[in-house]
């Protein structure tokens, strides 16, 4: 079976339970919002293919549980993944004093290069908002990170944040290409053992 | 007996399945429930929140998140004001309160929301102490999760021997196997009802080990596919979606306890003493790193206090 895209990035949907991480997902990849959602046990899956430069990339996205004891099921898949979806409700400043916590996570588990980006979902919902937009951008640049109010309902920023993330890994990417050809195998995908699949991109044997 | 035993393997006709269930859970929690005493379920709710607790519970908080995502499409459990979903409520509180240790778990909400369909609230609650207590190892749904970590260790372990060219492949892939929303719920994820239904049949009869019969029983009927793909997205893809593919209940159950036989739960319980060690000391180990970390200054509400 040949490959369809350029480029394959893997990426994981984090942060507290209730905060909209599937709906987001569900947004991206069916255009669509369901009032039934279903929360997530353990660990999802979905994909997406959009284009950048005129290159196909596609987007493998994990999503999580949020409930606490849930955290170490993704430990495993942070280790492979190039970005990290950090997401909060602007509607509950407990989530967003968790992402303190999630940052922790990412530093102990992802690669030390990977791209991190804040979303404070539910920017639709304004009576009952918590977190405004400006402690959300501080906190994010204070990291040194993106960020983005999105609302999964009304559909604002999601496609935006995923392109967004999506450009700052091929920039990387590519950079990396350049100076060492074959160095990304160890810093992008460490646990992908067949070589064809080395960065993901097509020719690259 | 062996005769139960094979006719639960050919499912519960519907209108016998909540009288069977019933007298298979009360089977298996009858000395707990003489141990509780009469109106032990009702008791549950007299008592106050723990002192020292501040605010709601973490259980509760997680309970309220989870009620109207627990099985959404059903009529019963649809909106708050469904039937449903004020016994789900009391369900799954009542278990948070009886079994402080695991208190609440994701995945709990829909084996109660399964039971609840069949059972008259009380039995319900027992059927999840049944579940949790005497049917699932221990520490299968507490703080870390040990049980289900093993388990996945486990599956892939069997996998290895049943499945040798599928194991190899997804391998060769890069695809670490994990069914974790399978082994949480009873397979009440991504799966047509009548479907588990028959593996609950004999889930609740059989116990634990029939978990990896019907997970083995499903890559095994996806194997000659799987085994033809060369992009693990797609793989993973298909992997995700196993129980939402058309399902022949009659093949999946044959596979299950024919073709994957000899099935002894001697190795299985070998396996889980096995991996347990190595998950526990994994655990111990990330608990390690996330204690050494500076510390941000707000951290997560501890679930465990």
């Amino acid at each position: 079976m040949d490959k369809t895209y350029d480029y394959l990035f893997k990426l994981l949907l984090i942060g507290d339970s209730g905060v909209g991480k599937t709906c987001i997902l569900f947004r991206l990849t069916e255009d669509a919002f369901s009032t039934t959602s279903i929360s997530t046990i353990g660990i999802d899956f979905k994909v997406r293919t959009i284009e950048l430069d005129g290159k196909k990339i596609k987007l493998q996205i994990w999503d999580t549980a949020g409930q606490e004891r849930c955290r170490v099921i993704p430990t495993a898949y942070y280790r492979g993944a190039t970005g990290v979806m950090l997401v909060y409700d602007v509607t509950n400043d407990k989530s967003f004093a968790n992402i303190n916590n999630w940052i922790r996570d990412i530093e102990e588990h992802a690669s030390s290069d990977v791209e991190t980006m804040i979303l404070g979902n539910k920017s639709d919902v304004n009576d009952r908002r918590q977190v405004s937009r400006e402690t959300g951008q501080q906190l994010a640049t204070e990291y040194g990170i993106k960020f983005m109010e999105t609302s999964a309902k009304a559909s604002v920023n999601v496609e935006e944040a995923f392109f967004a993330l999506a450009k700052d890994i091929k920039t990387k990417t590519d950079k990396q290409l350049a100076s060492h050809p074959h160095s990304t195998r160890n810093t992008l995908f460490p646990y992908t053992p067949n070589a064809h699949h080395c960065c993901g991109k097509q020719g690259c044997k | 007996t062996q005769e139960l035993k094979a006719m639960l393997r050919t499912g519960i006709p519907q209108e016998y399945r909540c009288k069977i269930w019933r007298c298979i859970i009360y089977m298996r929690v009858k000395h707990k429930m003489s141990e509780c005493g009469a109106n032990y379920y009702s008791t549950l709710f007299k008592q106050n929140q723990s002192p020292g607790s501040k605010g709601l519970d973490p259980s509760a908080k997680q309970i309220e998140l989870d009620l109207l995502r627990t099985l959404p499409q059903n009529k019963h459990f649809e909106s708050l004001e469904s039937d449903g979903t004020a016994r789900l409520r009391r369900v799954l509180t009542a278990f948070s309160r009886h079994n402080q240790a695991v208190g609440y778990c994701q995945g709990l909400n829909r084996l109660a929301a399964v039971a609840l369909l069949f059972m008259p609230e009380e039995d319900a609650f027992w059927c999840l102490v049944a579940i949790v207590e005497t049917i699932m190892p221990n520490d299968y749904f507490g703080r870390n999760l040990l049980g289900a970590h093993v388990d996945q260790y486990v599956l892939r372990h069997l996998l290895s021997e049943k499945l040798p060219k599928l194991y190899q492949h997804l391998e060769q892939q890069g695809i670490e196997l994990s069914l974790f929303s399978w082994f949480l719920t009873a397979f009440v994820d991504n799966i047509p009802v009548d479907v588990y239904l028959r593996i609950w049949d004999v889930f609740l009869y059989e116990g634990n080990k029939v978990l990896f019969r019907f997970a083995l029983s499903f890559l095994k009927m996806h194997e000659e596919v799987i085994v033809k793909m060369r992009d693990s997205v797609a793989i993973n893809q298909l992997l995700r979606t196993l129980g939402e593919r058309h399902i022949d209940v009659r093949q999946l159950c044959y596979i299950a306890f024919c073709e994957l036989n000899p099935f002894p739960y001697r190795t299985v319980k070998l396996k889980r003493q096995h991996y347990s060690q190595l998950v526990s000391n994994e655990l111990q180990k990330l608990d390690e790193i996330r204690n050494s970390l500076p510390k941000h200054d707000r951290s997560f509400e501890c679930e465990s206090d």
